[in-house]
């Protein structure tokens, strides 16, 4: 921790599991034993030993609200040790502090510090006087090691004190201290050494150490005191157990009478008296004993493994990006409302990073499709978030129109100056609203192409199918992936080009760039098949599908959710070939149908495991010797295995004399291709 | 407690386990209701207190899970879901209780169930086993499948297998508990006679 705000967080993160188990246990007080009630406190101590936000979000959306106050806080400040628009982060549960305290903030973080180091000398200078003011009886006590031998317990060396109440100390060298001038029952003397065998004392030691942690949340004091009562009342319960009949109504007495007594409470020592409050309820627990039957152990088990998750990891799924309301987005907010809009949402987008580069991608892509400022900032830098929180502030006013900031950020492209600006609308029915291609591992990260398919409406009401390409740069953070826009390309829209169309995969996509050599052929045909990948955009050209379940790429229908999904996975990976073929011959008759179409089989081993046929390119016959590409759009991987082959067929209409069409088939060529896999 | 009431109590245990654990939808009508078995438990675990003392410990669980299944079975039927009317940052921490109280629930609810089967099963019978192997099959493939990351899970939704695989140990489980409640309630003995030098009861009004 190395903020005042990752101590808020991390605190707030083990009160929040602390409020929990006091949920449960008062939920099974009476039904679940003093083991199990001790016990589950095991999830306390390891949530304040882990850093808060380990696996993802905690039960409650803590980050979020801690990023809130921390950048309204820090907005006027020049912390030190955080920043505004820097994520809040807890890399480990101890504080340290990295360099001069500046700002209020530091200086807070500084003094909460320096109360750490305060309560430890406190504890241990009260500790070692207790051990000061002990003297140790060399011969040991007769009535102790009679004790011990008769219920099998460890022996330890025995003081004599001025102390109402017997307690032992010292986890390394421990010493059982009994009251001077009094007599001291057997079962108070087997309370003590049953704490002694079960490490009692270095739990306890712990507990303090997690109290100066926590020094200034008075409620995780509280709970460490109610740690220590749990303590003691597993102890009853195994007193309890190595008696039988009258001596428990005993032990109930005793323990009756220590309702008055001071105790020890330094660290490192136990005492069986704890306070009259605590002692009632442990003599109502008294009153309940019972041995718990074995196969109890098997659901408290159970119970603390479906608790161990959610107290420890907190929840897998990031928070939920916020939307942008209707009224954020015609601006129609007061400064004051917006200004807080905006923190809440920048705060959640900061709190709820992508977690890979799919759902980067995704976030940044549904930023642009949906218009919301929140996933940008999600997947933004520090500078860039400020910039886009000061360019939301100012565009509140009425003249600010839907999507009027995406035009201004460059994310939009400018207008067609041939077309009038009526309607924008993302994708056909039939298209994808948008996908990937061309990803590619750089240095930094990785590159890519993000295709958005949107439709325009000109002064005459013609759609037109739009693209936008943006290339952008992934680079990974502390918090998560980014994504910068580098550029865009220009698409050319060409009417007659189209791809391959697979059978039930794909509407086609119109438009983008692709050679289209026009092919001609007569009667027979000789033909060489030559094979070639056809680059697109890049040397290597990838379809990638993010996994998504409710979002159908290129499919038909337009599923998209309007959150991203922040931990996408690329599960699909499209490659594009191209088949050029060469004929020989004359001009086709013009009653000739379109040829050649193609089969594409893609192979792992030997097994064919998918073909399809091609749509024919061009219905109209082109001069002779020129050929025709066939593109196939496959899968990299089928079933998990990568496609190690592809082969092409291609069938040929043949028109003779009789002016029948006739089908040949050309001897298949197959190609190995290289599949460098590219999926993070 | 009379054989004719212990046979009532198990009873309600029986169709409250069927109702709270099965759930056959109209559209968005659940004729089985969770709540009704819900409160069909609470009142069995409430009414079997005569025999075991520790059961009705377990009445407020059963009451908590049927007043939980109220509003949800409500909502349902409007087409709405009760964890997403909740606000976002209550539903995971409810549901996880309420997660743990079921698990312990019918862990509890077999293990003294366990000994009264040891009481009234007849010699060389092992009723009491089989339901503390129930208890404990149940308990552990809740806890099992509570564990699954819902990643994971949603992977599995399209597989047939998978699909039925769980919806089978389901069954099974839920089959197991009903038979050993059956089993148990049929264990019950019939109504005694009235003993033979028990007093006559006294002559109506009129009688000779």
């Amino acid at each position: 921790m190395t903020s005042i705000w990752s101590f808020l967080l991390q605190t707030l993160t083990v009160s929040l599991v602390a409020l929990l188990l006091l949920v449960l246990k008062a939920i099974f007080r009476d039904k679940l034993s003093p083991r199990w009630q001790y016990g589950v406190w095991v999830l306390l101590a390891a949530r304040c030993l882990l850093p808060a936000g380990l696996a993802g979000q905690g039960l409650l959306p803590l980050n979020g609200w801690v990023e809130m106050a921390k950048t309204w806080a820090e907005s006027g400040l020049s912390s030190a040790y955080s920043g505004p628009w820097t994520a809040v982060t807890v890399t480990s549960p101890l504080p340290w502090v990295v360099s001069a305290p500046w700002s209020v903030t530091d200086w807070l973080f500084v003094v909460y510090c320096g109360g750490i180091l305060f309560w430890l000398v406190w504890f241990l200078a009260g500790y070692l006087r207790l051990r000061r003011s002990l003297t140790v009886l060399p011969e040991g006590d007769e009535q102790v090691a009679r004790v011990a031998r008769r219920y099998g317990l460890p022996l330890p060396r025995v003081a004599r004190a001025p102390v109402a109440s017997a307690f032992v100390c010292g986890p390394l060298r421990p010493v059982l201290v009994l009251p001077e001038g009094r007599e001291v029952d057997d079962k108070v003397i087997l309370h003590e050494l049953i704490h002694l065998k079960y490490g009692d004392l270095w739990l306890n030691l712990l507990c303090c150490l997690l109290r100066c942690l926590h020094w200034c949340n008075p409620f995780l004091w509280w709970v460490f005191h109610r740690v220590g009562n749990d303590a003691e009342a597993l102890c009853d319960q195994r007193v309890l157990e190595r008696l039988e009949g009258e001596e428990r109504r005993d032990y109930g007495r005793i323990l009756l009478s220590m309702a008055d007594d001071r105790y020890a409470r330094q660290p490192g020592t136990t005492s069986m008296a704890n306070g009259g409050r605590n002692i009632k309820s442990r003599i109502q627990s008294i009153a309940r004993f019972k041995r718990y039957p074995r196969g109890m152990a098997l659901v408290s088990l159970c119970i603390v493994a479906i608790l161990a998750p959610a107290c420890l990891a907190g929840s897998a799924q990031a928070s939920a990006l916020p939307a942008v309301s209707d009224h954020e987005a015609r601006g129609q907010l007061t400064e004051d409302e917006l200004r807080t809009a905006l923190l809440r949402g920048f705060a959640a987008a900061r709190s709820a990073r992508p977690s890979t580069p799919a759902g980067a991608l995704d976030c940044y892509a549904k930023a642009v499709v949906n218009n919301n400022g929140y996933f940008l900032a999600a997947v933004s830098d520090t500078g860039t978030q400020r910039e886009l929180y000061e360019t939301l502030l100012e565009r509140n006013d009425d003249t600010w129109e839907w999507g009027n900031f995406y035009l201004d950020l460059g994310l939009f492209p400018a207008d067609d100056p041939d077309l009038t600006w009526e309607e924008r609308r993302w994708s056909a029915d039939n298209l994808p609203p948008y996908l990937v291609m061309n990803l590619t591992e750089t240095e930094e990260g990785y590159s890519a192409l993000v295709v958005f398919f949107y439709m325009r409406v000109d002064a005459e009401s013609h759609p037109h199918d739009c693209y936008l390409i943006h290339e952008v740069a992934l680079t990974h953070d502390e918090g998560g992936w980014l994504v910068e826009k580098m550029g865009e390309r220009e698409p050319s829209l060409t009417s007659a080009l189209r791809l391959l169309r697979t059978v039930d995969e794909y509407g086609y996509l119109p438009g983008l760039d692709l050679a289209v050599i026009p092919f001609a052929s007569q009667g027979q045909f000789s033909s060489s098949l030559h094979i070639q990948r056809q680059d697109q955009f890049s040397d290597e050209t990838l379809f990638l599908q993010p996994s998504d379940h409710s979002f159908m790429i290129c499919g038909f229908g337009n599923n998209l959710t309007v959150s991203p999904d922040l931990d996408a996975r690329f599960d699909t990976t499209w490659f594009n070939s191209c088949l050029e073929v060469r004929y020989e011959g004359g001009s086709l008759p013009d009653e000739a149908e379109s040829f050649p179409t193609g089969a594409v089989a893609l192979y792992i081993g030997d097994s064919c495991i998918r073909s399809w046929d091609s749509d024919p390119f061009l219905p109209a016959p082109a001069e002779p010797g020129e050929t025709v590409c066939l593109h196939a759009l496959g899968p990299l991987r089928w079933g998990g295995e990568l496609v190690d082959r592809i082969q092409f067929s291609c069938n040929l209409y043949t028109v003779g004399e009789d002016g029948r069409v006739a089908l040949t088939r050309l001897p298949t060529q197959t190609e190995s291709l290289d599949l460098t896999e590219v999926i993070p | 407690m009379s054989p004719a009431l212990l046979r009532r109590q198990l009873t309600k245990l029986i169709w409250g386990l069927l109702l709270a654990t099965f759930d056959f939808n109209l559209n968005t009508l659940d004729i089985l209701p969770d709540c009704v078995g819900w409160f069909l438990l609470a009142s069995g675990v409430k009414g079997l207190g005569p025999v075991l003392p520790q059961l009705p410990l377990l009445y407020p669980l059963a009451a908590a899970m049927g007043a939980v299944s109220v509003p949800e079975e409500v909502l349902q039927l409007f087409g709405a879901d009760l964890w997403e009317a909740l606000p976002g940052f209550l539903s995971p921490a409810v549901s996880l209780v309420l997660q743990v109280i079921s698990i312990y629930f019918f862990f509890q609810l077999f293990t003294d169930l366990a000994t009264l089967a040891a009481r009234l099963q007849p010699e060389g019978r092992r009723l009491d086993r089989a339901m503390r192997w129930q208890r404990n099959a149940h308990a552990v493939l809740n806890t099992a499948a509570a564990l699954v990351p819902p990643s994971l899970l949603q992977q599995f939704e399209n597989n047939v297998a998978a699909v039925v695989a769980l919806t089978g140990y389901v069954l099974f489980l839920v089959i197991w508990g009903l038979w050993c409640l059956v089993s148990l309630r049929a264990m019950v003995p019939a109504e005694e006679a009235p003993a033979e030098d028990a007093p006559a009861p006294p002559p109506g009004p009129g009688t000779p």
